[in-house]
């Protein structure tokens, strides 16, 4: 492989790993809130079932 | 050159503070076992992905993963994109992953029980808590070397901050168990996502990216971006066998698995974090080699000998290890207040790896050694208190073995070999029980005894043993292949006897 195409792969797959995680980080940052409250629900259902 | 301030200091204080808070919170909630260890086995997609990254993102792999990236330039990125593509495939296909969680165990030598037998099961946790404690003695030492790094106070403060941020952890994990790993893992992930990319995109805005590449051309030749020229194959080979342990196989990214609604979850999960997966590696790796950038471009020096990169100097400044050039060119590079902020991101992801490894290899003693060696201390409340006394335990061994022990390699290469005690052997077994009925269980002893051997890849034991000759990968791919081969020939030549009737079979390959 020449020099010229580890530079461009690696240039793609830096600045496309960075788009990717910048969407994930989104996506959980805002569904995840929704999932600690699912979380929480189910603890105290369980907390409730054993008092 | 800015130096760690009075806001600084005050934005770090308060995350730490809102840590314990999160602790003692998720104490309210916990009422069992099940509660405490995979927390009610009730998290979502997305909170399983911010909880695995949390935990996999810790501050030694952005250390040791820019010290790749400082020492061995571009090539250094294939590391993070082969983590991201073996766990991609083990999101799409489930591989060990569906199996364990079908299974509905609690830890993986609980699998091994099910699937083997109760010996099997006790060594497989010797193993497992062996080298995940070995794996962990270094994290204390790395992290202090961060804070020395960043924050230039001395020595003799130092100890003292590391302590606390022990005990800070130790305090909300005994607290709150999974609960409160799951609650900070979701603070860190916020704080640590949204710093490391505001740092990437930093340093390509302003290092630029084209400069970046002239620069590490000028000073490491066009080799330092082809992998197979700077590491070779069987590196890369190894770093393929690493990739697939640290999402499938290594058990605080397992117990994520376990922790989840259902195998739905589980292959979502995993498959989104193939993202988490790959950039965990990736960026800090940048980073490191902008880091190398700017230390040049300031007209510092690159130390090296015969076996490579090793450190560095600043204009007038003392020598450095290779390690402390990431924390350098941020002490160097960012303004009062990002300082802090990046503290914060960073101590989150030394907080949310210990808490995780703590929990873990805690839960694996007193569930998989202690539980059934001794019946009278297998009730569920007796396994709590195990626990809790074990976190306590690995924190003082942490503390200690960071003190005392020098690795004297990379500490990439030093996480590789220690872990490989258990996982070479672990992956086999694993393998193996869930896809080939005929595996037994004396070829799942042997397995995991043979795991043992990657010891020898350790420099001070190579040393000794006059194996200086052969890399950590090339131990480390040998010890797989004579576990491999032990499973095999144990199996056919001891096969289980035939199941009695009514015996459990839920994990066997057929049941799954």
């Amino acid at each position: 492989m020449s020099f010229e195409f580890w530079v461009q792969f690696w240039k793609v797959t830096l600045y496309g790993g960075l788009g990717l995680f910048a969407a994930l980080s989104v996506w959980v940052i805002f569904a995840g809130v929704g999932d600690i409250r699912d979380m929480f629900t189910a603890l105290r259902a369980e907390q409730d079932r054993k008092d | 050159m800015p130096t760690f301030g009075a806001i600084d200091t005050a934005i770090v204080v308060v995350y730490l503070a809102l840590s314990v808070g999160i602790g003692l919170l998720a104490n309210r909630f916990i009422t069992g076992l099940s509660g405490y260890l995979v927390a009610g086995r009730s998290l979502g997609t997305a909170l399983s992905i911010a909880t695995m990254t949390g935990s996999e993102l810790g501050l030694i792999t952005v250390m040791y993963q820019a010290q790749k990236g400082f020492t061995g330039g571009f090539a250094a990125l294939h590391i993070g994109l082969i983590a991201g593509i073996v766990t991609l495939v083990v999101g799409l296909t489930g591989f060990i992953v569906v199996g364990l969680r079908r299974s509905d165990v609690m830890t993986i030598p609980e699998y091994y029980e099910k699937r083997f037998d109760k010996q099997t099961r006790v060594l497989g946790g010797i193993l497992l808590a062996l080298g995940g404690i070995l794996n962990m003695g270094l994290f204390l030492q790395v992290g202090s070397q961060f804070v020395v790094g960043v924050t230039g106070i001395d020595g003799a403060l130092l100890s003292s901050v590391m302590v606390s941020l022990l005990l800070l952890v130790l305090f909300y994990t005994v607290m709150g168990g999974m609960v409160s790993v799951v609650l900070t893992d979701y603070v860190q992930f916020v704080v640590l996502s949204i710093g490391l990319i505001a740092l990437v995109v930093m340093s390509i805005n302003t290092l630029g990216f084209d400069h970046i590449v002239e620069v590490m051309r000028t000073e490491r030749g066009e080799v330092s971006f082809d992998p197979t020229a700077e590491f070779g194959g069987s590196y890369i080979a190894w770093m393929g066998v690493m990739g697939l342990i640290s999402c499938a196989v290594w058990p605080t990214a397992v117990t994520r698995a376990l922790a989840s609604k259902n195998v739905t979850v589980v292959k979502r999960q995993f498959s989104f974090s193939a993202i988490s997966f790959m950039v965990r590696f990736l960026l800090p790796c940048f980073l490191g080699i902008a880091a190398f950038v700017f230390i040049v471009d300031a007209g510092g020096l690159i130390l090296s000998n015969a076996g490579g990169i090793t450190g560095f100097s600043l204009e007038g400044g003392e020598a450095q290890e290779s390690i402390m050039a990431l924390p350098t060119y941020f002490q160097q590079i960012l303004p009062v207040g990002v300082l802090g902020l990046l503290t914060a991101a960073m101590l989150a992801a030394f907080m949310s790896t210990h808490d995780s490894y703590l929990l873990c290899w805690s839960s694996v003693i007193a569930r998989d050694i202690i539980a059934p060696l001794v019946p009278s201390e297998s009730s569920p409340e007796k396994q709590l208190k195990w626990t809790r006394v074990f976190i306590v335990l690995i924190g003082v061994y942490v503390l200690f073995w960071g003190l005392f022990y020098h690795p004297g390699q990379d500490v990439w290469e030093y996480l590789g070999i220690t872990g490989a005690v258990y996982f070479t052997g672990a992956i086999v077994v694993l393998t193996a029980g869930l896809y080939w009925p005929k595996a037994s269980r004396m070829g799942a002893r042997l397995s995991l005894y043979a795991g043992l051997t990657a010891i020898v890849g350790l420099t001070p034991v190579k040393k000794a043993l006059h194996l200086d000759a052969y890399s950590a990968p090339q131990i480390g791919l040998c010890t797989l292949a004579f576990a491999i081969l032990v499973m095999v020939v144990g199996s056919l030549a001891f096969p289980d006897p035939s199941s009695p009737e009514g015996e459990d079979t839920a994990a066997t390959p057929e049941a799954l």
